[in-house]
């Protein structure tokens, strides 16, 4: 008994130190991470999406000026395949009364190792996660040997500890509440005009539209309150025209869809308000979220926690 | 299956796990399933099963036989013919490119212009290793050494007991009869022990073997960029490379085992303390020198052929000179077997073999005169400094030959040789040149450290067992260490994608 005891704090300690140790080699400040940390059953709307997210809803700003509180499931290139498994994720941790989908990543399945990591190497160990690296693994081209780095990004990390600097000890980011305040003050100057969103289709690929439909019929199944929205910004013209597709099949499933790139009353000026073809700056995230934040609380039933203890900070 | 994979660890712990819950008495055919997944895991096929059941058809029934005819002369024919057909096997499947590659040689000397096609076998895991201990088993029973196994499925287990298919020791039958086939009752402190060596093998793996592997890898791939002082510090670096890759293995194995209460002999006694070639080889896979020595060198020396080349030699060179013409001719034979069971190319039978036969000559004929010159120069051959001269020349000499264990063909080694000779050491001054062969300053300071480790520990353990010594350390180092130890793998080890831990250098023989 002396032993087991003894076999057992052992354990305890090393399992202890592990998850600290790994803590620094993964410095996990991804804004993904921020929502994991939120409380349970604190979050009014999950917004989820690629960087489009957390560069231009300012989550606080919203908050202060309304009330509710977003939390922002967004990381870099993030693949429209991970949204059915982040969807998942947010209505078992905070069933929100909204869930907004940024549709940016939507046309293409195809999606880059680093950004489907970004999902994965954030999220906590769950039959969830295991099920999203399963079916992400069939769209990426990685050897079968590498196959348990997905499962146990530990593999990955650990070799980190040549790059550890003093920010890997501590836990101060650019985000806040997930969103990124990094470089959102450049601009860029190099556009004089808005994107013209284009009015024709083009089809989207097989596997694209399975992830599609996959995601319609779980929101679906499980009732959720659901807001598409297309991030105003640069398209490629493919890309936009697959977009469309997208838009067009959600609509036929009779969800509600914002473009912002076709929205006048937000002010965005593409001369001053982007710091690149993709994002935009603080300037143009302010207009931003004073527009959709307001067009949130006119449009849906969502609290005011401002006078709550429990969400000051 | 490497030892490093996720399928060894599932194996060894399902196969621990049920032989503790399985009846003692039945607990050894745990051993045997898990052993033949061992064994055919990556290669089952009907071909890989024949080799197998021929070893082992031919030791069971010869055993069988050999003991039925002890006291007659049948009993001879039934041992040589089952070496024949083991030794056989072995050599097509191992060794036939070795023969081929010489009859070309030959016929290409006198100038014939004819040559054989060379062929390729790949053999089952473990082969060169079960081969030889199935062939001591035999010779055991001819010498009354031990009975034949009558239990067909116990003797399998004996030939293919898992743990040490990949890279030994070599096991003895009557050594590990009690040990295999009685079972064990779990014991919590020998889970601990064996756990611990398993660590300790991980971290010599991990940290050390692969990371060294970078650096010789890159030097050796490129000798003619990475010349001079590159290849001095490879070829000092690979012998321990070679050294923790292999030790660092038999400690998982022996970890394994010692878990389930089955003890192994020891393969490594720190050799790189040893100050003659002599004794780093007694140091140094003692196991496969403790075979050869039983079942070679002796019974050759102790041959009819030797005693009368003995009585021919003294009477012509007289009594000194006379009687070690048969030693020195048993010694070389038996080095060019080491040589050739080490993967049979000309390169190891020269780096493995040859080489450290001529060693062992000089030591043992210059010594006489060592002593006269460090008494003329009035050298103290008893003081510390010159024992540690002695322990860096044995290390130096020792590495000099593995240029030929790593090169892979005499022509690149020799090559290798001459690029040493190559001057530029500024390499080492120039705080950039010598990182760019794979493994940058912090890989380097990692490597110190952990070679610093290495140092302190073998150290200790020429004295003590360090596991005893750190168990008796009180709780708060004892579990410093040991989390020190375990961290030291999970963050400085060399694993994930890029590197490849199945590389065991010792498994290819």
């Amino acid at each position: 008994m002396k032993k087991l005891l003894r076999c057992f704090i052992f354990l305890t300690i090393f399992m202890v130190l592990f998850v600290n140790v790994f803590k620094v080699l993964w410095m996990d400040n991804s804004p993904l991470s921020h929502f994991y940390r939120e409380p349970k059953n604190s979050i009014d709307i999950a917004y989820i999406g690629a960087s489009n997210v957390y560069v231009h809803f300012n989550s606080t700003l919203a908050f202060q000026l309304y009330g509710f509180s977003t939390g922002l499931l967004s990381g870099g290139s993030q693949p429209f395949l991970g949204v059915k498994y982040l969807l998942k994720d947010a209505k078992k941790l905070q069933n929100p009364k909204l869930y907004i989908i940024d549709l940016a990543k939507s046309g293409s399945s195809s999606f880059s190792e680093s950004g489907f990591r970004g999902i994965t190497d954030s999220m906590p160990f769950s039959k969830n996660r295991s099920e999203l690296i399963d079916e992400g693994l069939k769209y990426l081209d990685v050897k079968k040997e590498d196959y348990y780095t997905y499962y146990f990004s530990h593999f990955i990390y650990h070799n980190r500890w040549k790059d550890l600097g003093k920010a890997n000890f501590s836990l101060e980011d650019n985000f806040y509440k997930g969103f990124f305040l990094g470089n959102s003050s450049v601009t860029t100057k190099h556009f004089s005009s808005r994107y013209i969103w284009p009015s024709k289709s083009i089809p989207i690929d097989d596997k694209a539209k399975e992830i599609l439909f996959s995601l319609i019929n779980y929101i679906k199944d499980n009732n959720l309150n659901t807001l598409f929205v297309i991030p105003i910004r640069f398209y490629g013209n493919e890309e936009a025209q697959r977009i469309n597709t997208v838009v067009s099949i959600l609509e036929e499933n009779n969800f509600d869809v914002i473009n912002f790139n076709k929205v006048s009353g937000l002010h965005i000026n593409f001369e001053n308000n982007l710091y690149n073809n993709d994002h935009l700056n603080i300037y143009g995230s302010t207009k931003y979220t004073l527009y959709f934040a307001k067009y949130l609380k006119e449009h849906y039933d969502l609290p005011d926690h401002r006078d709550d203890k429990n969400y000051a900070s | 299956m490497g030892l490093i994979s996720i399928n060894f660890l599932l194996l060894a712990v399902i196969t621990i796990v049920l032989y503790f819950i399985i009846p003692k008495k039945v607990s050894w055919v745990v051993l045997l399933v898990a052993s033949l997944i061992f064994l055919f895991y990556d290669n089952f096929n009907i071909k890989r099963v024949l080799e197998a059941l021929i070893v082992f058809g031919t030791s069971y029934s010869c055993g069988i036989l050999i003991d039925k005819y002890h006291d007659s002369k049948k009993a001879k024919v039934f041992l040589v013919l089952g070496i024949a057909i083991i030794i056989g096997l072995l050599s097509y499947l191992k060794y036939s490119n070795l023969f081929i590659n010489t009859v070309n040689h030959m016929l290409s000397i006198i100038n014939l212009p004819y040559s054989f096609k060379l062929v390729k076998h790949s053999s089952l895991i473990g082969l060169s290793y079960y081969s030889l201990i199935m062939i001591s088993y035999l010779v055991d029973i001819y010498r009354g050494t031990n009975k034949s196994e009558k239990n067909p499925f116990k003797l399998a287990l004996f030939m293919s007991y898992f743990p040490i298919l990949t890279s030994g020791p070599f096991i003895k039958y009557n050594e590990m009869k009690e040990h295999l086939y009685n079972g064990h009752k779990f014991d919590y402190d020998r889970m601990c022990r064996g756990l611990l060596r398993i660590a300790w093998g991980l971290f010599k793996i991990l940290v050390i073997s692969l990371r060294i592997g970078i650096f010789v890898d890159k030097v050796y791939g490129d000798i003619n960029t990475f010349n001079g002082v590159y290849i001095i510090i490879a070829m000092l670096l690979y012998t321990t490379q070679l050294y923790t890759n292999f030790s660092g293995s038999i400690d998982i194995i022996m970890g394994v085992s010692e878990i389930m209460g089955i003890p192994l002999p020891e393969n490594f006694t720190a050799p790189f303390f040893s100050r003659t070639i002599t004794e780093l080889w007694r140091n140094w896979h003692i196991t496969l020198g403790g075979w050869l020595r039983d079942y070679i060198f002796y019974p050759l020396l102790k041959s009819n052929v030797m005693q009368k080349l003995n009585k021919v030699c003294k009477e012509k060179f007289g009594k000194k000179i006379g009687k070690k013409i048969p030693l020195y001719l048993s010694m070389l034979i038996m080095w060019i077997l080491i040589g050739i069971w080490h993967s049979g190319a000309y390169s190891m039978i020269i780096g493995s073999g040859l080489l450290q036969f001529v060693y062992m000559f000089f030591e043992d004929n210059l010594s006489p005169l060592a002593k006269k010159v460090n008494k003329k120069l009035k050298i103290d051959s008893d003081s510390k400094s010159y024992h540690i001269y002695q322990t860096i020349r044995t290390y130096v000499l020792f590495s000099f030959s593995m240029i030929f264990f790593r090169a892979l063909s005499v022509k690149r080694a020799l090559k290798t040789i001459k690029n040493i000779f190559v001057w530029n050491p500024w390499v080492l001054f120039d705080n950039k040149s010598i990182y760019e062969a794979g493994l940058d300053i912090l890989d380097f300071r990692v490597l110190i450290i952990a070679l610093i480790v290495l140092f302190v520990v073998e150290k200790i353990s020429r004295k003590e067992d360090v596991r005893d010594k750190l168990f008796k350390c009180n709780i708060f180092l004892r579990w410093t260490l040991l989390y020190a130890l375990i961290f030291a793998i999970i963050i400085f080890g060399c694993y994930g994608v890029g590197y490849d831990p199945a590389k065991f250098i010792y498994q290819q023989f």
